[in-house]
């Protein structure tokens, strides 16, 4: 599960010197329910009418009503894209070192 | 055995479509779409809140359903 292990980055990434935000199509009370069983510091949040995920491009409309392609974007303080990857499966993600790298890279930027 | 060779067609022809990576039109560089979503409790959460004060990673995954 893919957020169990987000907890777990979560705080590398804090140190790497990012925030983490969790998105999916799921309705607000899966949200909650989410957050309550991870434990997450992080802010999941709920878009249910797909409109976050559309405006990222990576709708998949062919499962369950339309789902995200599981994906990550990472955004400097200045609002801009520094890094995306958008994966076939949940299983296709670059490694976790690999995204702190990038993180840490953005952070320095804009230090 | 045209049965077989069916079905092994199908399947390769199913792991090319699998294999296929998605795509989205944004690229490095471009300005991040700002959003405001609510999170379990009901509070809308924005994006640029976030970016202002640190880089953000941000996640999409599949969800529970």
């Amino acid at each position: 599960m893919q957020l169990t292990r987000l907890a777990e980055d979560y705080e590398k990434m804090k140190q790497a010197g990012a925030d983490l935000i969790a998105i999916s199509s799921d309705a607000q009370d899966y949200a909650w329910s989410m957050a309550q069983t991870t434990g997450a510091k992080y802010q999941i949040l709920s878009d249910s009418d797909r409109k976050v995920i559309q405006s990222y491009g990576i709708l998949n409309a062919k499962e369950h009503d339309g789902i995200a392609h599981p994906s990550i974007f990472i955004v400097d303080k200045a609002g801009v894209i520094r890094f995306l990857y958008v994966g076939k499966d949940p299983q296709d993600r670059p490694p976790d070192e690999a995204i702190l790298e990038e993180i840490r890279k953005v952070a320095a930027a804009a230090k | 055995m045209r049965t077989a060779l069916t079905s092994l067609i199908l399947l390769i022809a199913c792991a090319a479509v699998s294999a296929q990576a998605p795509r989205t039109t944004l690229k490095v560089g471009d300005k991040a779409p700002d959003f405001a979503l609510p999170n379990g409790d009901g509070k809308l959460v924005m994006l640029s809140d976030y970016t202002t004060r640190s880089p953000v990673v941000l996640v999409f995954y599949r969800g529970f359903w």
